[in-house]
């Protein structure tokens, strides 16, 4: 619990001016709340009505609108700080690569992580904020009774020391277990959820549906008595706060009334003592309560640590071992192998290849026989476990990713557009473009027409909410996007996928249009038939064979 | 007492949230108080108990007002008010009681309710049916079905108890002051009406503040994830850098919007406050006089006053819960739309088929448009397949290929024209007998967490070891086997083994071997395989077609060539029929 709880606090840090500044006025608004009280007490219990009474004309509307302040001033504070993490774990995942970011993706850890982000606040507002003033609070209490007669701090050091040290540490632990419960519940309700959404055809084909629904009524009772075990602990941790405080009342009670019999307390100042002891009472109950909060706080902390202290996989070398620019943009790969870790089989197992310049090469394969490895070795996403690629005489090894990727221009099988206008999406190809050139690409993408066809042309709007492109126009925003980089090589990951095979061949044809004089390397699990081609390879075994003629000519079928 | 300062809030209170206002949806609300019904019980416990903690109260600060009033006059309190002391001591204990009992009884309505949505979604979903669902967006039926859900507990478990607590609670303080005091009665009372009134009037500022700024906050809090989707690309392409400072100025005009919304939302429950604070401040003006003077007791003084800081508590904790209600309702939205999307059960489905180990299959004229018939995939479309036919149906994407599949599986209906089995309507047929005609094999096979062997068995549960080694040996599954670290008992699915692609498909074929049904629908088996792992899979499949009725959609010239008569279809009709010949 305490490193993630650490790592969440650091994250918390660079906004510590403005947070501080929220919790002092928090600070200034429950004082007044105590001050309304002790007033309102001290002129109904203690006599003071003259006195007192002026105080809590003044106190009460101040106390409003402090409140008010404070809410403002907390949540502030607080966006900026969430802001401020976005962005930052925004940088370190660009850092760390998209091998990392792919793994994220895969089990929509992505959305986890921005819940994960999201429960920071509940440190500051429900854990930093409620036990700072808790404990605040009840030490200015202590002071003030010791003051008032130092026979009766006992109680109030008492009660700290149950509500305050005492519970939190006796609940902690189970709070932190149950906490680490409900979660694995979820993840495998999510698992049960997932196979019944996804698995629809196959459940319905199979008869499967009471099986499938009691595999999620399972889960879902599994979840709920864990999250039952987490409500009944938090309703103890709460009711056994709420009866120490009454106790500590009770106890004040008492020793007070035999303090004043004894003529050594004031009846006026030990009301102020009760009152003080009663304004005090939520903050103090709720303390225990943190618990819950702080531990869930933790975890999300350690997760986003976890992710922080992702490692690039590949670093670029130290600026010493950088070598020469390459000369020229020809590939050789030479016997290379590679790993998914060391205790995995090897999906690259001695691949020899060369694209020479201007080439045009397919790789095939089946799923899962090594092409995006490929891929993700070229792009120098992953270091190979040996072997050596060279581009232009250079081995990737000695060059920087910027440098290489200044020479590759890569769409992965998973590219898509950005919530953005077509222009803003092209211009993540290269920001300097101008109007002319994001014409030229788009022409050469063979979409020019079509976008200026569109009412807002380069302005329109696409992706969510946006206007619909179809698949394929889609995949050639994609490809003028690439074209644009000033690249001598394209690699393109499975740029067909999805689409029929009229529209996978109309994209090839506009793609062996548009690549003039740059290499181009294709990733695909089968041809269509209208690639221009001056290779073909297939991956298999994790070594690449030359296959020529380019594949079985009817792989991809023609229109009968 | 447990009311005094409420503390420096926990989750942002009365509507802190730039959600559009709940209240304007009628289908979310309705949908949750049809959901709130099986959980009423646990509902009526806990606002029960809640009640019984809330009196407590009132008992517990009457008490209290006297025996604080005795230890002000130095009264052995121990010795002389131990009757009252006894008394305060149960009344805590009881009341701290009810106060777990009630929370535990609002979870476990909370838990009712999401145990149930849950069941019905699911049911309804599959009602529904695949081909509706793929309608929807990715992943949005998963989703559904967890945090979608998951959403909903607070609506039961806090949300309203504390309404009708809420409302109930500061009746019954009203009647404890009233019994003491008419005057102050009457303060709280126009506190009371106050207090509702100002929340009215700044909610309704603030929910129109709110729908204003919606559209534009999401896009902006959109934009982050959007982003980090396509972060591989922003690496590639060298834009990283240049985004995160582009998401940096984003956030910060994210927030400033943000604090519009809630310096009006937040005055909501600076109206609460008002009203608290000038509930206790009245009370105390009004009392400290009449205690000063004698003409009222101090202990009848003090017990006013603690009822009066009481007084707004139940108000209070239900402004806490508006977030509970206002993601209960976002959620119930997007969850009454899909319950609502499936048909209801055709009662009139229930017709048998006749000699159901071999099956003829007919489309007559069939007509059928998506999207309330903006977008036509099949138009007047007749195809006869006789018993143990294998059809290879080819044409451009959208020309209506699947859909065929879709109506003999009953996921579609026909809007004209008619589908048989032999000879019977299949709309007529119950959809699971139905389905029982036939095995289908589709682009991707979904696998299931759990073995490879219970994946194929996952087919036909009752099959033995010794049946499913047979499936698993005749769709060439046996072969790969050695690849994989447990054999047959190997972990699949979401946290296990990953299979390749001609793997999987040869796990779907595994199972079709097992049901070993006589119609054997295969939507495009080969898709996504190369050339050579699609000539493995078609000689599994083709083993599989033998002696069965095959309707196969597929863009793949091999495959097609593999299985006999070929027909093409375009525009939602049949456009080329080799008639089995070569």
């Amino acid at each position: 619990m305490m490193p993630g709880l650490r790592f969440a606090l650091a994250l918390l840090a660079p906004r510590r001016g403005a947070l501080v500044a929220g919790a002092l006025v928090a600070l200034l608004s429950v004082a007044l709340g105590l001050g309304v009280l002790l007033a309102a007490g001290a002129a109904i219990a203690g006599g003071a009505a003259a006195a007192s009474l002026p105080l809590l004309r003044l106190f009460a509307p101040l106390r409003v609108a402090v409140r008010y302040a404070e809410r403002l001033a907390t949540h502030a504070a607080l966006f900026r700080v969430l802001a401020d993490i976005r962005v930052w774990l925004f940088a370190r995942l660009a850092a760390a690569g998209p091998i990392a970011l792919g793994r994220l993706r895969a089990g929509d850890l992505l959305n986890r992580m921005l819940s994960d982000i999201d429960a920071l606040d509940a440190l500051y507002l429900r854990v930093l904020v409620p036990v700072g003033l808790a404990m605040l609070g009840a030490g200015a209490l202590l002071l003030f009774v010791l003051w008032l007669d130092p026979a009766l701090a006992m109680v109030p050091l008492l009660l700290l020391l149950v509500v305050a040290v005492g519970l939190p540490l006796v609940l902690a632990r189970r709070q932190a277990r149950i906490g680490a419960e409900v979660g694995e519940r979820l993840s495998a309700l999510r698992v049960d959820a997932v196979d019944a959404a996804e698995g629809m055809r196959e459940i319905l084909g199979a008869g499967a549906e009471a099986r499938m629904a009691a595999r999620l009524a399972a889960s879902t009772k599994a979840l709920a008595t864990a999250q039952g075990k987490a409500a009944r602990q938090n309703a103890l941790a709460g009711a056994l706060a709420g009866g120490a405080v009454q106790a500590g009342l009770v106890a004040f009670l008492l020793l007070g009334a035999e303090r004043i019999a004894a003529g050594a307390l004031e009846p006026a100042m030990m009301a102020l003592g009760l009152f003080a002891i009663l304004a005090l009472a939520e903050l103090l109950a709720a303390l225990p309560r943190a618990g819950l909060a702080l531990g869930q706080a933790a975890g999300a902390g350690a997760r986003l640590a976890a992710i922080a202290a992702t490692p690039a996989p590949y670093p670029d070398p130290a600026r010493e071992a950088a070598a020469p620019a390459p000369q020229g943009f020809a590939l050789e790969i030479e016997g290379l192998l590679a790993r998914y870790g060391a205790d995995r089989p090897l999906v690259l197992d001695g691949l020899c290849l060369s694209i020479p310049e201007g080439a045009r090469v397919a790789i095939l394969g089946e799923s899962g026989a090594g092409k995006s490895t490929l891929a993700a070795l070229l792009m120098r996403m992953i270091p190979p476990a040996a072997g050596r690629i060279r581009l232009g005489g250079v081995d990737l090894a000695a060059m920087t990713g910027a440098a290489l990727r200044a020479r590759i221009a890569y769409v992965a099988q998973d590219s898509a557009l950005f919530s953005a206008t077509i222009r803003e999406n092209l211009l993540i190809g290269s920001p300097e473009a101008d109007e002319a050139a994001l014409w030229r690409a788009l022409d050469a993408a063979q979409l020019g027409d079509f976008v200026r066809g569109l009412p807002d042309g380069l302005e329109t709007w696409c992706g969510e909410g946006g206007v619909r492109l179809s698949g394929g126009q889609a995949r050639r925003v994609l490809l003028a996007r690439a074209l644009l980089r000033a690249a001598p090589i394209l690699l393109l990951d499975e740029p067909t996928a999805g689409l029929d095979p009229d529209t996978a061949r109309a994209f090839m044809a506009a793609l062996n249009g548009a690549a003039a004089g740059r290499s181009v390397i294709l990733i695909t699990h089968r041809l269509t038939g209208a690639e221009a081609l001056t290779m073909c390879v297939r991956i298999a075994g994790g070594r690449a064979e030359i296959v020529t003629p380019p594949s079985p000519p009817a792989a991809g079928g023609s229109p009968s | 007492m447990a009311a005094t300062i409420p503390q420096p809030d926990a989750a942002p209170d009365a509507a802190p949230d730039p959600v559009p206002e709940p209240a304007q949806n009628g289908r979310a609300q309705a949908f949750l108080k049809a959901r709130a019904r099986s959980a009423r019980p646990s509902i009526l416990l806990a606002v029960g108990f809640a009640l019984a903690a809330g009196l407590g109260a009132i008992a517990q600060a009457y008490l209290l007002a006297g025996l604080i009033d005795q230890a002000l006059a130095g009264a052995a309190l121990w010795a002389e008010e131990r009757a009252a002391l006894l008394a305060l001591g149960v009344v805590v204990l009881v009341r701290l009681e009810c106060g777990i009992l009630a929370e535990i009884a609002g979870f476990a309505a909370g838990a009712r309710l999401k145990a149930d949505t849950r069941a019905l979604v699911f049911e309804r979903l599959l009602a529904a049916g695949p081909a509706r669902a793929a309608e929807q967006e990715a992943g949005g039926a998963a989703i559904a079905l967890t945090d979608r859900i998951e959403a909903l507990e607070g609506f039961a478990a806090r949300w309203l108890p504390a309404a009708t607590l809420a409302a109930v609670l500061p009746l019954a303080m009203l009647v404890a002051a009233a019994l003491h005091s008419g005057p102050v009665a009457a303060l709280l009372a126009g506190f009371l009406v106050l207090a509702p009134l100002g929340l009215a009037l700044s909610g309704i500022g603030a929910a129109r503040a709110s729908r204003r700024q919606f559209r534009m906050l999401e896009r902006l809090g959109g934009r982050f994830l959007d982003r980090l989707r396509g972060l591989g690309t922003l690496i590639h392409y060298g834009q990283a850098e240049a985004e995160a400072a582009r998401l940096g100025t984003a956030a910060h005009e994210f927030r400033l919007r943000t604090m519009a919304v809630l310096r009006l939302a937040f005055l909501s429950s600076a109206v609460l406050e008002l009203c608290a604070m000038g509930a206790i401040a009245g009370v105390a003006f009004m009392v400290a006089p009449s205690v000063a003077d004698g003409s009222l007791p101090r202990a009848t003084g003090l017990f006013l006053l603690l009822l009066a800081v009481e007084f707004f508590q139940p108000l209070r904790a239900f402004a806490l819960t508006y977030h509970d209600r206002a993601s209960a309702a976002g959620a119930a939205e997007a969850l009454a739309a899909l319950v609502d999307a499936a048909p209801p059960a055709d009662p009139a489905a229930t017709l048998p088929v006749p000699d159901a180990g071999r099956i003829a299959i007919a489309f007559e004229d069939v007509h059928l448009a998506y999207e309330g018939g903006a977008r036509p995939a099949l138009s007047g479309l007749t195809l006869a397949l006789a018993p143990g036919e294998a059809v290879a149906v080819t044409g451009p994407s959208g020309a209506g290929k699947s859909t065929l599949l879709d109506l003999l599986m009953g996921f579609r209906r026909p809007d004209r024209g008619r589908v048989l089995a032999n000879g019977v309507p299949v709309e007529r047929i119950a959809p699971e007998r139905l389905r029982a005609l036939s095995a289908w094999v589709g682009q991707r096979t979904h696998l299931f967490h759990g073995s490879l062997r219970e994946n194929i068995r996952f087919a036909r549960p009752d099959a033995s070891d010794a049946e499913v080694d047979r499936a698993a040996a005749a769709a060439q599954v046996t072969a790969f086997l050695p690849a994989l670290p447990q054999g047959l008992d190997t972990l699949l699915g979401e946290r296990g083994f990953g299979l390749s692609g001609g793997q999987a498909q040869r796990v779907a074929i595994a199972r079709a071997f097992l049901k070993d049904a006589p119609l054997l629908l295969l939507d495009e088996p080969t898709a996504h395989l190369d050339a050579e792992t699609e000539a493995a899979v078609m000689q599994a499949l083709r083993a599989l077609a033998a002696g069965r009725t095959v309707l196969m959609a597929s863009h793949s010239e091999a495959a097609s060539a593999a299985l006999g008569r070929r027909v093409r279809i375009e525009g939602g009709r049949i456009r080329a029929d080799d008639g089995g010949g070569p």
